[in-house]
Parts: structure tokens; C-alpha cells; sequence
């Protein structure tokens, strides 16, 4: 079982396509949110608390990260990106149908030290993301550092 | 009276985190997989790193993977997976008709699900080790599934099937994850 900081269980730990996360209901669909140990340095992380994990990568329509967030091609029932800035997690769940209908011209990047910058893609990536249908504030909803307890 | 009051007092221990647990279940519901029509096929099951739902035939149990559906021009489905099964096999007898020999390794019994005619069946093999058998036709690659008769019969390392599950017939396609 996932807790969150105010001892609130998220949900039983699971995995989905080998990875290691929790189910989260967003308009009561499930979407599978990766958890991983809390990173304090660049490469330093606790033993014990866990902390909800942000794409490396985020797309935009725009050729400069402005705008909004489009969801890709991700490990979860619903195609969801968790999306990291700074203490706060926000997850961004897919339209239904096809991915393609919008374009990816810029990426942004966040490096192992938690560093991002911005790059624009030398062509258009949106066949593989989806416009965005739900915002949820994962981190207002259940606060980190996370437990896992079995 | 006093062993009375014990026992009552373990079976109160023991009891508190079973109803525990139901309130978990109650408030986290397990993932299952749905078939075209909105019937439950299975639990939502992972193995080896990969998702699927859990076949059972005989003593034999398999985990069938699951794969976001593609259309024609490689776009996702943001809701709609099928099976991951292979179009393609080798036969013992020349006209690709029998169950295909199993080669490859998805478990935890090895089985092969197998994409032919609009039906997807999944072959389990039989138990113990990989055993020669002598193969005469196949089936599949690039094109069309059509069946060709080898010039000579080749000998091959493999596991002939024990039990066979048209997982289509019951449950069409597309699959949905769902609470």
C-alpha cells in the first residue's frame, strides 16, 4: 500500500509494463502514476520515503514550452503525464480517441539534477500525444514524501 | 472464564485487519480487463513486465499480454487494447492445419498467442523440457498469412501444445482496462 505524507492511502502498489507506481481514479478512470525514492541531491535518495515521478520530457504545441502541457503515448490505462514543478506534481490525463490530433513542435527536458531547459523537436512528434482532458493536483491530493508498507 | 476472554480477545485481534483489508478493497478496487461487449474477462495481471489477463487451462496458467491498439496510420487508441499475439507458426504436418509448435517463452506456463483468421488462440505447452519435433510448413512474416510447405522437413527445438483457448470467441476485441 502507497501512503501519502498525511498517513492517506493512495492505493495498493502495482505495476504496469514493469514499472513500479499506483493507480490513481480520475473521472473514474484508472491512471497509473509512477512513484520512485525521494531524490534530495542529484544523485542522492532516500532509503525510505518515495515521491510521485515527473516526465523528463513534456510537449508543447508551442516552439518554446508556453502553453499547455500535451499528454503522450505513457504506461497507464489512460495515457497520463505527471507533470513536476518544483514541490508541486500535477497530472494531465488524455482525450479519448486517437493520439495525433495535435502537434508537438518543443520538448522540455529535466536532467538528472532536476535542471530543465527547453529544446523545440526538429519535427512534428504529435502522432504520439493527446490533448488534455482532466487536471488533477496529484501532490495537493496526497502530499509527499510517500511510504510504501506491505 | 479467563481462557474465555483470551480467546475472545485473539479472535478480535485476529479479525481487526481482515476487516481492514475489505475496506481497502472496498475503497480500492482491483483493475479488470473488459471485452468488446463490456463483459469482465479478467483481472488486469502483469507478468514479466508486461500487462494482461491470466488463462487457465488444465493445471496450466498463462498471463496473455495486452497492447494499446494502432490504427492504419500508427496513431493510439487512448482507450482501446487487444492482444498481443503473433501472426505467424510452424507446423508438423505440410498444410499449416494442427496446433503450432511453441518457442517462445511467455509464461509462467510457456504459451504462444497466435493471430490467425480473426480468432485469437492462445496455445499452452505441454509440461517439461523442450523436445525435437519436425516441422513441415509455416505460416506468416511480411504480407499476407499464407501457408508454405517447406521443401524438406527441418527438426527444431520446441514444446508441442497440451491445451489451446480461442480467447475471441468469448471475448472480442477491443479490450478495455477499467475499475
Amino acid at each position: 500500500m502507497v501512503y501519502d505524507a498525511q498517513g492517506r492511502a493512495v492505493g495498493p502498489l502495482a505495476f504496469f509494463a514493469g514499472v513500479v507506481g499506483v493507480y490513481i481514479a480520475i473521472d473514474g478512470e484508472p491512471v497509473f502514476v509512477i512513484v520512485d525514492h525521494k531524490r534530495i541531491g542529484p544523485s542522492q535518495y532516500s532509503a525510505s520515503e518515495y515521491e510521485w515521478v515527473g516526465y523528463p520530457s513534456v510537449g508543447y504545441a508551442s516552439a518554446d514550452c508556453s502553453g499547455s502541457v500535451l499528454v503522450p503515448l505513457s504506461a497507464s490505462p489512460t495515457p497520463s503525464i505527471a507533470v513536476r514543478d518544483g514541490v508541486d506534481v500535477t497530472v494531465y490525463t488524455a482525450v479519448e480517441g486517437y493520439s495525433g490530433n495535435v502537434h508537438v513542435w518543443s520538448l522540455r527536458q529535466t536532467d538528472g539534477s532536476g535542471a530543465t531547459s527547453c529544446s523545440p523537436t526538429p519535427y512534428d512528434q504529435g502522432s504520439l500525444y493527446w490533448a488534455v482532458r482532466s487536471t488533477y493536483p496529484l501532490t495537493q491530493r496526497h502530499p509527499e514524501p510517500l511510504r510504501i508498507v506491505f | 472464564m479467563k481462557r474465555f476472554l483470551a480467546g475472545a480477545l485473539f479472535a478480535l485481534y485476529t479479525i481487526a485487519p481482515l476487516a481492514d483489508d475489505s475496506a481497502h478493497h472496498a475503497k480500492h478496487r482491483l483493475l479488470r480487463v473488459f471485452d468488446a461487449n463490456g463483459r469482465v474477462i479478467g483481472n488486469l495481471a502483469s507478468f514479466s513486465g508486461q500487462n494482461g489477463v491470466a488463462f487457465t487451462a488444465g493445471d496450466a496458467t498463462t498471463v496473455v499480454p495486452i497492447t494499446r491498439i494502432q490504427d492504419a496510420s500508427f496513431h493510439f487508441s487512448a482507450t482501446d487494447f487487444q492482444w498481443l499475439a503473433v501472426s505467424s507458426g510452424q507446423f508438423t504436418s505440410t498444410d499449416c492445419s494442427g496446433d503450432p509448435v511453441i518457442l517462445s517463452a511467455w509464461g509462467p506456463r510457456f504459451a504462444i498467442p497466435v493471430r490467425r483468421g480473426g480468432e485469437v488462440t492462445v496455445y499452452f505447452a505441454s509440461a517439461g523440457p523442450a523436445v525435437p519435433l519436425t516441422v513441415r510448413s509455416s505460416f506468416g512474416g511480411t504480407g499476407p498469412p499464407v501457408c508454405n510447405q517447406y521443401p524438406s522437413p527441418l527438426t527444431i527445438a520446441g514444446y508441442p501444445a497440451a491445451a489451446k483457448l480461442v480467447i475471441t470467441r468469448d471475448h472480442p476485441e477491443p479490450l478495455r482496462i477499467r475499475y
